[in-house]
């Protein structure tokens, strides 16, 4: 009798499991599924059409055009490998169906706990998407000097890239299990400045087949197609997808094959190292740091059981992925202003959105951060309109904290009004984000994951708050810069929206108050099953 | 390779480091076979490090354990099919059903279809879940996790079984069942290793117990010596792990 292997056993338990945690989930807390599966869906349709286009190309004889999309599809694809599934969530959370971390006492070999991480990962909708655009990709092989080959070649491709994609999440999710991989994480957020720095300091020409980045009168050649010895040339005849139309145009066939093998041979082994890293040495506990007593005196003019909840909250809000990342973005739209003030007008309203953006799942979060903390709050002698107010407070603390370099170079660079109008769009949007977000956070309440991205599903629903905000501050501001003149008009505009805002947000803050005394059990219940 | 020796369980040199925590000093055991062994500390002493690098959940920073002669480092796989686990955190799916959860396990032990299913409808009766069969982990009591959690680590018959606090959280009526069962895996001879902190358990069922205190072994002794010395268990245990709080609570004046 031939045994069925273990993966395959527990297929049905595996869609059981994810399927059954979605319905539970409902439609508000699968906002950022959804999103994603959107995004990723527009992806497809993108891949589809440049497919056919690319098939026509290659039967018309238009070979190089072809190719060209061809690569450019095989790209696409290994990009939507790489980061969707990290926009869906699974970085760190490994999927929510049958995770192989918890099967870690049962005698499953390392191949097993593999197939099963990745059959877990397959059952889920973004990933039939990206299959779905895989397959797309395929199109224009039929129709290639090497059909047959190009096709293998293709498959070899497409494995690589999801076990790569599968790799670069788990590596991702053990750097962050410890303290060491945090501070590595920093350190390669703040390297993304660099290139902003470069583009800020100098100018790069992209011309037909060449990019040349110029400074001070001086210009340096960075990649040319026509010279063979370039470096850059060189890595990118490594390049998979171009190995695969390599294969396909009848070049080099037994190469491409060989080394496509090899890289989807090195990604299984990356792919079930790190599983196996991620499963051994699980996340430690994260401890408190000292002084925080010493601030929460500090923090006068709140009521005295407020204080120290706010601090909390700012200590607990300081250790995401997205407060890391908004510091080190703010920080290069700091250098870009500092440098090219000619760019502020767009550069700062830019960086504002992106920060109040990338804080917008905050206050969509349930009270603490963890889940069972929600409960202490009630222990505490203070009102749930108080509650929400710490939390509000630690939220708005945070977007100044990213805005206020940003508004200091806008106005040493001779930008003082359009900071001001900055300032206080911010601020409405804010306000609006925050007074649908505490209802939000009380109809589901989700806790939040320290050093992640966001909470398990809130950036869809933050996303959306955000955008509902944006969508009356933006042509208010364009009403007010037309009716007006310029910029002054604008910050007049803004400063009324504030107004309006504030006014939305203070009364909404007492009957969502009330509201959250009132859902304990509710909250008690949707928190338990996280 | 199979280490061919009388003991269920050779801990060797375990040690196990969190960043600049030690949180188990490598610490030596030997468990005979057939052994009821209660494994006793205070808490935050190493007790849960110690039980997930033996059973593989947790990879040890130095040394190894031998279980059933076989490697938890080198031969995890072996060495896992032999064992039976509740860990601490229970491992379950919230969204599979008390049923299916067993019907998966049986699988991925090996057990023929009808030999889960006898096993599983016998583990939920004897352990009052069998009402309750279709019910979602996630929507299940603590209790009833619990006693799913046991039913998992036994459905295959483990010769060496760890057990993390199973007593904690269970309604009386559920320990009782579950200490007879124990009981009769012992006789059998099973290994059982088994952390709690309700030492008037563990003075009833082990005979074996070891102390482990700021991750070092404070007592390793059979319960009959203790007993011989006229001293109880918890008279060993606040020995060993010393009565840290003492009459402190005397200075709280204000309380």
């Amino acid at each position: 009798m031939v045994m069925k292997p273990i993966a395959l056993s527990l297929l049905p338990y595996m869609w059981r499991a994810w399927w059954r945690k979605l319905e539970q989930r409902g439609i508000w807390h699968g906002a950022n599924t959804a999103t994603v599966v959107a995004l990723a869906f527009a992806g497809l349709i993108a891949i589809m059409v440049s497919s056919i286009f690319a098939l026509k190309s290659l039967r018309s004889g238009s070979t190089a055009q072809g190719m060209m999309i061809l690569e450019f599809c095989l790209n696409s694809v290994l990009m939507g490998w790489l980061f969707i599934p990290i926009m869906v969530g699974a970085a760190t959370a490994e999927g929510r169906g049958l995770q192989p971390v918890r099967l870690g006492q049962y005698p499953l070999k390392s191949g097993d706990l593999l197939a099963i991480g990745l059959l877990g990962r397959l059952i889920q909708p973004v990933y039939w998407i990206l299959i779905g655009a895989s397959l797309c990709a395929l199109l224009p092989l039929t129709a290639v000097a090497q059909p047959a080959a190009g096709l293998a070649a293709a498959g070899l491709f497409l494995v690589f890239s999801s076990l790569l994609a599968w790799s670069f999440e788990l590596f991702g999710s053990a750097l962050l299990s410890s303290r060491h991989g945090r501070e590595m994480m920093m350190l390669g957020v703040l390297l993304l400045m660099v290139p902003m720095l470069l583009l800020a300091i100098g100018d790069f020409a992209l011309t037909d087949r060449a990019v040349t980045f110029t400074f001070a009168d001086r210009s340096w050649l960075l990649v040319n197609e026509n010279a063979s010895d370039g470096l850059l040339l060189r890595m990118r005849v490594l390049s998979p997808s171009l190995l695969v139309t390599g294969v396909a145009e009848g070049s080099a066939v037994a190469r491409g094959i060989l080394l496509l093998t090899l890289a989807t041979g090195l990604s299984a082994v990356l792919a079930g190292f790190s599983l196996r890293r991620v499963m051994l040495h699980p996340p430690g506990s994260l401890r408190s740091r000292k002084g925080g007593t010493r601030t929460i005196g500090k923090l006068r003019g709140l009521p005295v059981e407020m204080g120290p909840l706010v601090i909390k909250e700012i200590r607990y809000l300081t250790r995401t992925l997205d407060h890391l990342m908004g510091v080190g973005l703010g920080l290069a739209a700091l250098i870009w202003i500092l440098i090219r003030p000619e760019h502020m007008r767009l550069v700062l309203p830019l960086a504002a959105m992106y920060t109040v953006f990338n804080q917008s799942a905050i206050p969509l979060n349930t009270f603490g951060l963890d889940g069972p903390g929600a409960d202490r709050y009630r222990l505490i002698p203070i009102s749930g309109r108080q509650v929400l107010l710490t939390k509000n407070l630690a939220y708005f603390a945070l977007v100044a904290i990213h805005m206020i370099p940003l508004v200091l170079a806008g106005i040493l660079k001779g930008g003082t009004l359009l900071a001001l109008s900055t300032v206080l769009a911010t601020g409405a949007v804010c306000l609006v984000t925050a007074a649908g977000g505490n209802r939000a956070s009380i109809s589901s309440p989700a806790p939040r994951a320290f050093f992640n991205f966001d909470s398990k599903e809130q950036t869809g629903g933050g996303l959306s708050l955000f955008l509902a905000a944006l969508v009356w501050v933006v042509p208010a501001g364009v009403f007010f810069a037309l009716v007006g003149t310029g910029l002054w008009a604008v910050a007049l505009g803004m400063f009324i929206l504030l107004i309006i805002a504030w006014f939305i947000y203070w009364s909404r803050l007492g009957s969502t108050g009330r509201s959250f005394e009132e859902s304990a059990e509710t909250m008690r219940a949707q928190l338990g099953r996280e | 390779m199979n280490i061919m020796t009388n003991m269920s369980i050779e801990i060797r040199d375990l040690a196990k480091t969190f960043g600049k925590k030690e949180a188990v000093r490598g610490i030596n055991l030997t468990i005979p076979k057939g052994s009821f062994f209660g494994f006793l500390g205070p808490n935050g002493a190493g007790k849960t490090t110690t039980i997930r690098m033996i059973t593989g959940l947790l990879a040890p920073t130095n040394g190894d354990a031998i279980l059933d002669g076989h490697s938890i480092v080198r031969e995890s796989l072996a060495a896992k099919q032999r064992i039976g686990v509740m860990p601490d955190d229970l491992a379950l799916f919230d969204r599979l059903s008390l049923w299916e959860h067993l019907t998966m396990v049986g699988s991925i032990h090996g057990l023929s279809r009808d030999d889960t299913h006898t096993r599983a409808e016998g583990l939920l009766k004897i352990l009052g879940l069998w009402d309750d069969r279709g019910a979602f982990a996630g929507d299940s009591s603590h209790g009833m996790r619990k006693k799913l959690a046991l039913a998992l680590a036994l459905i295959h018959n483990p010769s060496i079984l760890f057990l993390d606090e199973p007593f904690e959280g269970i309604d009386p009526l559920a320990g009782k069942v579950l200490r007879r069962l124990l009981q009769r895996m012992s006789e059998r001879g099973t290994t059982i290793f088994l952390t709690s902190h309700i030492l008037e358990i563990i003075e009833k069922l082990v005979d074996h117990v070891a102390i482990i205190v700021a991750g070092e072994i404070a007592l390793d002794s059979p319960l009959a010596d203790l007993a011989a010395e006229g001293r109880t268990l918890e008279e060993a245990f606040v020995n060993a792990a010393g009565d840290a709080a003492g009459d402190s609570e005397m200075d709280l004046t204000w309380l």
